[in-house]
């Protein structure tokens, strides 16, 4: 039976329109058949480096050609990706690398200052593989290798049951947890999208967020699955991004409400050409009524649609169609043809139209469990269905409504940020007695992280120290922008911490009390 | 227990229930079931099938006309862990005997009416393991429903397990049953629903039979999609008219005989055909001048779509509704004798007799892999072996494809013609002469 795996849709593409440009990117053009012939050559060169078939190799790149190729190349060979987000401090790197196994570690040598921090941590890693400047003596360069073309030999047979990337998410309990994707649940998180989201095979389709989320994986596969053009941007900032759109006559854009509001805030938006632009995407959470209206106006040939989804389902769910974006204001759409979702109570019973409970889903796309850790894959997937642990309800024609996010995730500019994992870097400074993080509103990224302290009896401390604490430690976006300090954390009877108490106290300007 | 990635055909009713469970799924004649009702009763169903001692892997034969029971008896079966088998209602006593003996049924439902078919068939009890559909006696179909739960149940069963079991018409000598998992049956009904461009509101219209992969196909994509299904149990072209009028469908499948028949229908005019909107040919080579003229005569979309039995409810290739929009170029025109572009879910390719490629423009043998390709014939490795050697199937059509991919159908492989070593074939012959004017 044929195995239909992310390098086999690259073969597929570049079968079907060889001369259609597959990358557009700030360091070249690349039509599909050079985007296939140049990862193939890559691919033999990394064999013969030494990669094998379910290695897993961490990568720490910006968007741009070089990472699409290398993906492409380390996936033919059945290699595992471990992308690492360009945003993490040292230790959370270390963490992840050391996790996923991973025995290659190839990046972008303006990373370097990181990843020297990262190496002595991680003894598995035995391959440091540079691309871009000047390689030292410890590093082997990408480049060099693409030009040491190896001779022929035999592609490892993959299955689409293999795994694809592990993608990190920050888990609850504070450390990251790997979510393995398989060819097939990429592809079909892929075809699921290919078919209801507002997408055809001659779209040229921004690549704007980094690879490292899933949602652009995800954009990924799916430009592959359907043949695309992918016009890919190292860095977002809106000007250059709307230049680039006018400039590639963009079709597709996709971005979180967050993003798109920097974008709307642009002050000579109408003088980019927008006609191009036939659909907008949106996701991460719901989109206010105002900002879809503004979107209309700004791309006024093009369609608005919203997907709900996470790293566990390869950023598909549910998906709100256009037609419905303002009739079902607040809804996250209907699910996918291939996903099943549920609302069900604590006892796992289903819940009728309107009754709000766990969210439940099961489809291809979703995920075979965490990498090394059983206890999270069985809490997830109790009785065959994983556990979304967002709080939802379906209406009577089935639209999708979110009501609170897992718990407590704070998302700031896009970014889901878990507060345990600050908490317990916070309660490592030396003045701290206990400490709990929750979202504070904030106007321009949705929600920052606010910290709430009890210092140590008799001890002072400033903001600025329990900020400056968490240096190295995390990545920026994950530090507190503001701290209050409290004499005690308000506890419920039997013990935890109330946080809904916490964010009710807190004005949008308490920042600095 | 199933894992959260199953692709199992049979939570697609419980999925639209949930969803929309007052919506109406299945009308026929002046029937209506909604998606609620028609998933607590294959619910039911699978639990009675279940308590008659069905097993999974096992095959239950369906003998009827299009009607509501057979698609409850198909995600009965399924929920059950079962496998489906619908049964060639037009085929004669010995025909259905061999099928039914081949299938080994655990279980065989049928419509009061081809109760007679049966008789060639052994060891075949009322009540026991016959269930008969419409009969007003104590041992009818409905009782394999009485007093069955309603609940959700989920079958013990994995994405490449026996969902479909369907025989292929027109063979000789011993029947063929081809193998569809579950995963064919889901990857096919995704690719069907994104080729034809159906929508959640559409009402689907289904004429071709149920026991035959272009009729099972279309009621398993449109379910899949969640849309209301009408049933036809025969084509009559003014009953079709007033069908489409009455429910308001908006989409329909055909095949090529019927769109004839339809244009040259005298009450054509008589009723209000607005709500159709896609129209979805197949199962026989279309004739170009009658797509001409429906071209003409309707402003439906048109999407070809061609397919065969071993590529499951799914098909090789699909001619978008873009190929059908003629602006007088030849080469548009052209085109339309094309069987279009390989499926989503599959790539076709061009094979010699030594199974090597062929370059664009050479004819020679249509070969497809995909997730949409059949698991093999039933107890037939030999066959299968054959069919599907190195990794392809080789659908015994011979054509060739263009620069841009569109595929061309010219004979089936077997109506060849050698003459002076020229391989030649006579559909081509016959169709040069068709454009003869003296040619009716």
């Amino acid at each position: 039976m044929l195995q239909m795996t992310i390098p086999y849709l690259l073969e597929r593409a570049a079968r079907k329109c060889p001369d259609k440009e597959a990358i557009v990117s700030e360091t070249g053009r690349l039509r599909y058949r050079e985007w296939l012939e140049n990862s193939n050559r890559l691919a033999r060169a990394l064999h013969a480096m030494g990669v094998k078939k379910g290695d897993r190799i961490a990568t720490l790149f910006l968007n741009g050609r070089t990472v699409l190729e290398l993906y492409l190349a380390l996936m033919k060979l059945g290699a595992v990706l471990a992308p690492l987000n360009v945003r993490l401090a040292a230790d959370e790197l270390s963490y992840i690398v050391k996790n996923s196994d991973a025995n290659v570690f190839v990046y972008d040598h303006q990373f370097r200052p990181v990843v020297d921090k990262v190496r002595p941590g991680t003894p598995r890693v035995g391959r440091w593989v540079v691309s871009g400047g000047q390689p030292l003596p410890t590093e082997e360069s990408l480049e060099a290798l693409q030009e040491a073309d190896s001779a022929g030999f035999e592609w490892p047979d993959l299955m689409e049951s293999d795994a694809a990337c592990i993608m990190y998410t920050a888990g609850t309990t504070g450390k990251p947890k790997g979510v393995i994707h398989s060819h097939r649940s990429c592809i079909w998180a892929a075809a699921a999208a290919a078919g209801e989201v507002d997408l055809a095979p001659d779209y040229r389709v921004a690549l704007v967020f980094p690879l490292f989320h899933v949602a652009a994986f995800a954009l990924l596969v799916t430009n592959l699955y359907l043949g695309c053009s992918t016009v890919s941007m190292a860095k977002f900032d809106p000007a250059s991004l709307m230049e680039t759109v006018q400039r590639e006559r963009i079709n597709r854009l996709v971005f979180p409400p967050t993003v798109w509001n920097f974008i709307l805030q642009l002050p000579d938006l109408d003088r980019y050409d927008t006609s191009s632009v036939r659909s907008l995407g949106s996701g991460a959470e719901p989109m206010p009524t105002h900002t879809k209206r503004r979107l209309m106006e700004v791309f006024p040939n093009a369609k608005l649609g919203e997907t709900y989804g996470m790293t566990e389902t390869m950023a598909v769910i549910s998906t709100l169609k256009p037609a419905d974006a303002l009739s079902k204001t607040d809804s996250v759409g209907k699910p996918f043809h291939s996903v099943e979702a549920r609302i069900v109570d604590e006892l796992g019973r289903d819940l009728p139209a309107g009754q709000i409970g766990e969210i439940l889903v099961r489809g291809p796309n979703v995920t075979s469990g965490y990498y090394q850790n059983p206890v999270a894959t069985q809490e997830a997937f109790t009785d065959g269905w994983l556990h979304t642990g967002d709080l939802g309800e379906m209406d009577q024609d089935g639209f999708l409504y979110i009501r609170d996010r897992k718990k407590d995730m704070i998302i700031s500019g896009g970014e889901n940020i878990y507060p345990r994992e600050i908490e317990e870097v916070l309660a490592t400074h030396p003045k701290v007695q206990e400490v709990a993080v929750v979202g504070a509103p904030d106007p321009i990224w949705g929600q920052r992280v606010h910290a709430a302290v009890a210092l140590k009896p008799g001890v002072l401390c400033t903001q600025e120290e329990i900020i400056l604490h968490c240096k190295d430690k995390l990545a920026g976006f994950k530090k507190p922008r503001s701290v209050t300090f409290v004499a005690a954390l308000p506890r419920s009877p039997a013990g935890k911490v109330l946080k809904r108490v916490l964010r009710d106290n807190l004005e949008p300007d308490s920042s600095f009390s | 227990m199933q894992s959260a990635n199953t692709m199992l055909f049979s939570y697609v009713s419980e999925k639209h229930a949930k969803n929309h469970g007052d919506k109406i799924y299945l009308a026929e004649g002046s029937r209506r079931l909604t998606f609620g009702q028609f998933n607590r009763r294959a619910n039911q169903l699978a639990r009675g099938l279940l308590a008659r001692g069905l097993r999974p892997g096992d095959r239950v034969c369906i003998l009827n006309h299009n009607a509501i029971e057979n698609v409850e008896a198909f995600f009965g079966a399924l929920k059950a862990g079962g496998v489906f088998c619908p049964v060639n209602t037009r085929l004669a006593l010995p025909e259905v005997a061999a099928i039914v003996a081949d299938a080994e049924p655990a279980l065989v439902i049928a419509g009061e009416e081809y109760l007679a078919k049966l008789a060639g068939v052994p060891n075949l009890h009322v009540g026991r393991n016959l269930f008969v559909i419409g009969g007003g006696e104590a041992d009818s179909f409905e009782t394999i429903l009485e007093g069955q739960s309603a609940e959700r149940i989920e079958p013990v069963r994995g994405d490449d397990d026996l969902a479909g079991l369907i025989y292929t018409s027109g063979t000789t000598g011993r029947p063929k049953g081809v193998m569809w998992t579950h995963r064919n049956l889901f990857s096919s009904a995704h690719a069907s629903a994104i080729s034809r461009r159906t929508r959640g509101a559409d009402v689907a219209l289904v004429a071709a039979p149920i026991y035959q992969a272009a009729g099972v196909g279309t009621v398993l994509a449109s379910t899949f999609r969640g849309n209301t299904v009408v049933l036809l149990n025969k084509f009559d072209p003014v009953d079709y008219l007033a069908t489409i009028e009455r429910e308001r469908v908006t989409t329909a499948f055909l095949i090529p005989v019927m769109l004839l028949k339809l244009l040259e229908c005298p009450q054509l005019s008589d009723f209000d055909l607005s709500s159709l909107r896609t129209v979805c040919y197949g199962s026989a080579p279309m004739p170009i001048t009658v797509l001409k003229r429906a071209l003409a005569r309707f402003d439906w979309r048109f999407v070809g779509a061609c397919g065969a039995t071993e590529t499951s409810p799914g098909y090789i290739a699909f001619l978008d509704e873009h190929d059908h929009m003629l602006d007088g170029s030849p080469e548009m025109e052209a085109r339309l004798r094309s069987i279009g572009h390989e499926s989503i879910n599959a790539e076709v390719r061009i094979f010699n007799d030594e199974d090597r490629e062929l370059p664009p423009g050479e004819i020679g043998e249509i070969v497809i892999r995909g997730t949409n390709v059949m698991a093999g014939y039933w107890r037939q490795p030999e066959l299968t072996e054959e069919a599907l050697r190195h990794g392809w199937h080789h659908t015994g059509d011979v054509g060739y494809m263009d620069h841009e991919g569109y595929i061309f159908l010219v004979d089936r492989k077997k109506e060849l013609i050698i003459s002076g070593g020229f391989n030649v074939y006579p559909k081509e012959i016959e169709d040069a002469l068709q454009s003869h004017p003296a040619v009716l």
